[in-house]
């Protein structure tokens, strides 16, 4: 076998001694291209071909070489995802201090206490920050308890509590947020949550509702529950302002690790094994089993076609059968699509969110499909209800609505508010 | 200063509502929705607007143009352009780029407005070149085939002469633009202005894009937001739907006049650039596009005495 090392030794040697030894380019690249060091090559093989154009060695092996250095980029750019470090392993609590001066919610040693949450909630309402350190403590606690569960999660109503809460996006309505534990209660043991994605952007609040649900999560693993939305993504929040609320009131960093922590977020829920609730809806083809659900590898940005993508991306239609997606991903699907994976799976109903509704939520589907929408007025423009779903044990649902509350002049992160829509 | 009728209307936030649009507008244009090189000299870059907006936005200057360029061919560029409430608007060098200049165009707008924008065109040889032989002042500049004319709208007898005065031909086809302005000023005085345009030139066309539908929740809300920003939409109380818009030409002198809301005007856009915006930015919900769309409408109308085919202007 050639010494590649030394070939590319000597030939750099007789290219130092004179730069037009077209013949040391070529060896230097063939050596670098054994090496693998392909860029290198690259760069070898383009002087050559400049000084032998009409070589069509030259120029062959120039053109090989290209081809393997953009193959090269494009696997290095598709593979960052996958081998990327974890950000959580970086993150190190017992060095961050919190100053005397802080005056906000703490939580250090042991389980997190309820007035933690209690003290959270008025703290954010104030527009207070909560200290990064327990943002941190929060976030990586909820990662632990999200990466362990399966894609699909089994959930009853527990015996301690009559009656369970779907609600629908809330898009960083913060306030709007507080005001459904108003008229609804706190989450607790006797009084279980589910929301049901789209927690972030377009709001000015994503942080404080994120940040609330995520200390619910850990507060009450077992009776509190968060399925992922189309908008718990890379590409929504970079566009739709969760990225920047969460760079300006914090860090980078700390928004490496939202997404990391929406990668392991389950995307549905079977409730008492007959209501299924999910962000989007059902799916592109027929005979999906739950169980192929519990077994999404989901711990990635969403694809653009599959189960995991029907999950977050699909609307309901009027007209059965199904039709490509007015979003451009995902699936329309009709009555008799939900009729079909009802029956197949023994399900009664299924609820999603995904869609703004005047009232805050539709009936469809002959009674079997819901979607129910939490965020009122969203984006401050379109005067809508917002509504949450309470499921008792007979699992007949009932529907509360609300208008939107007041909440502290703030525009949209990173978006300039145009004067109003369109105008001036 | 601030008009009398309904709510109070402070003129500094109006005018500012000139930053808000060119502010979206240069926005889009650095996010490819449209090309226009001449912005940037008359505005900053700015902040991420939501697609919603990029694309309604470029759903006005696409519309608005595509007619503009209709009435040059029209007339074989032997015409002028007046544009009210002219703000920060690049389209006299986008014209001068392209070699398609009106015979005159005039621009006004308040003298805050016109003072800095001459201040920014005197300071800029790309859009100082735009104009030959210019006379520039504090507020206003004169030249062979541009003017920039701090006239109040709302005073339409010194509006008249002021146009006359800068070198208007009743005698010239003429296209009276209205981006956005008529829906600041009470509704008598807006009758005032397309009254006095129907009466000195007869072979004409005024083209307005406005808000509408205000009686809704959408429009509520609109309302609401700008209460807060010390605005008020005088004119739109009085002209809220399609329907009124048009009797309002009618009533005030204009033929011909057609109103559609902007869903239809989007509609009705070249469907392969349509199809290019469309993929600049992903939009979540449509829904938002669409609601914001039926809340804007484009009118116009027209008197064509000199038998120039006018009434074709249109999407």
């Amino acid at each position: 076998m050639e010494s590649y090392g030394y070939a590319l030794s000597d030939a750099t040697t007789a290219l130092d001694i004179d730069r037009t030894y077209i013949k040391g380019y070529y060896r230097r690249a063939s050596a670098n291209m054994a090496l693998g060091k392909f860029k290198k090559a690259l760069t070898d093989f383009e002087a050559v071909k400049k000084a032998r154009p009409k070589d069509q060695d030259a120029v062959n092996k120039y053109n090989q070489c290209n081809k393997i250095v953009h193959q090269q980029a494009f696997a290095k750019a598709i593979a960052v995802e996958s081998s990327k470090k974890s950000v959580a392993e970086s993150i190190n609590l017992d060095t961050m201090v919190v100053e005397e001066t802080y005056e906000g919610p703490r939580w250090e040693e042991g389980e997190m206490a309820v007035e933690f949450m209690t003290g959270l909630l008025d703290w954010l309402k104030d527009e207070k920050k909560l200290h990064r350190k327990y943002a941190y403590k929060i976030l990586l606690r909820s990662k632990e308890i999200f990466e362990v569960q399966p894609s699909l999660v089994a959930v009853s109503i527990p015996d301690s509590s009559d009656r369970f809460t779907v609600c629908g996006d809330i898009h960083g309505q913060f306030y709007d947020l507080l005001n459904i534990f108003t008229l609804n209660g706190l989450p607790s043991q006797d009084n279980p949550y589910l929301f049901n994605g789209d927690f972030v952007d377009r709001g000015s609040f994503s942080v404080e509702v994120i940040l609330s649900l995520l200390g619910f999560k850990v507060l009450y693993p077992d009776h509190f529950f968060m399925s992922r939305g189309n908008h718990e993504s890379i590409n929504m929040n970079q566009m739709y302002g969760f990225e920047g609320e969460v760079r300006a009131k914090y860090s980078q960093q700390m928004w490496d690790l939202f997404t990391e922590i929406f990668n392991w977020l389950p995307l549905a829920h079977l409730l008492q094994s007959r209501v299924l609730v999910t962000h989007g809806g059902l799916f592109s083809r027929d005979g999906v089993k739950v169980s192929e659900l519990v077994d999404i590898d989901r711990n990635r940005q969403p694809p653009e076609e599959g189960l995991m993508c029907d999950l977050l991306w699909s609307d309901p239609q009027y007209i059965p059968g199904r039709g490509p997606s007015k979003r451009g991903v995902g699936v329309q699907f009709g009555p008799d699509v939900t009729e079909e994976f009802c029956s197949t799976n023994g399900i009664d109903l299924v609820i999603r969110s995904h869609e703004v509704k005047e009232e805050g939520y539709e009936v469809a589907h002959g009674g079997k499909c819901i979607t129910v929408f939490s965020a009122p007025n969203y984006c401050d423009q379109m005067g809508n209800k917002g509504a949450f779903i309470t499921l008792s044990t007979d699992l007949k649902p009932q529907f509360t609505t609300y208008e939107a509350v007041p909440h502290p002049k703030r525009k949209p992160m990173q978006y300039a508010s145009p004067l109003f829509g369109l105008l001036s | 200063m601030a008009a009398s009728v309904g709510l109070p209307s402070d003129d500094l936030a109006v005018q500012a509502t000139n930053d808000d649009a060119t502010s979206c507008k240069r926005y889009a244009v650095d996010r490819g929705y449209w090309k226009d090189e001449f912005i940037r000299y008359l505005y900053r870059s700015s902040e991420k607007k939501s697609p919603e907006i990029s694309r309604g936005y470029y759903a006005r200057v696409k519309s608005i143009h595509i007619l503009v360029d209709q009435f040059l061919d029209r007339t074989q560029q032997k015409c002028q352009l007046v544009t009210f409430g002219a703000g920060s608007d690049t389209l006299h060098w986008l014209l001068w780029k392209r070699k398609k200049l009106p015979a005159l165009h005039v621009e006004v707008d308040f003298p805050t407005v016109t003072a800095r924008k001459s201040h920014c065109i005197k300071t800029r040889p790309v859009l100082l070149e735009a104009l030959s032989n210019p006379v520039i002042t504090m507020e206003a500049i004169r030249s062979d085939h541009y003017v920039l004319l701090p006239a109040d709208l709302r005073d339409v007898k010194s509006l008249g002469k002021q146009l006359i005065d800068a070198g208007l031909d009743p005698n010239l086809p003429t296209l009276f633009l209205a981006e956005c302005v008529l829906a600041y000023v009470e509704g008598a005085k807006v009758n005032d202005v397309i009254r006095w345009t129907a009466e000195h030139f007869k072979t004409s066309v005024f083209l307005n894009y406005d808000p509408i539908n205000p009686f809704d929740k959408f429009g509520e809300i609109m309302k609401q937001n700008l209460k807060s920003r010390g605005c008020a939409l005088l004119g739109m109380e009085t002209c809220p739907d399609s329907e009124s818009q048009v009797k309002r030409y009618h009533d005030n002198g204009w033929e011909g006049a057609w109103s559609m809301d902007m869903a239809e005007v989007y509609a009705r856009l070249p469907r392969d650039d349509v199809a290019r915006i469309e993929r600049i930015d992903f939009l979540d919900e449509r829904e938002l596009l669409d609601q914001l769309l039926r809340h804007y409408c484009l009118s116009g109308a027209h008197l064509d005495s000199q038998q120039l085919g006018l009434d074709s202007i249109k999407l």
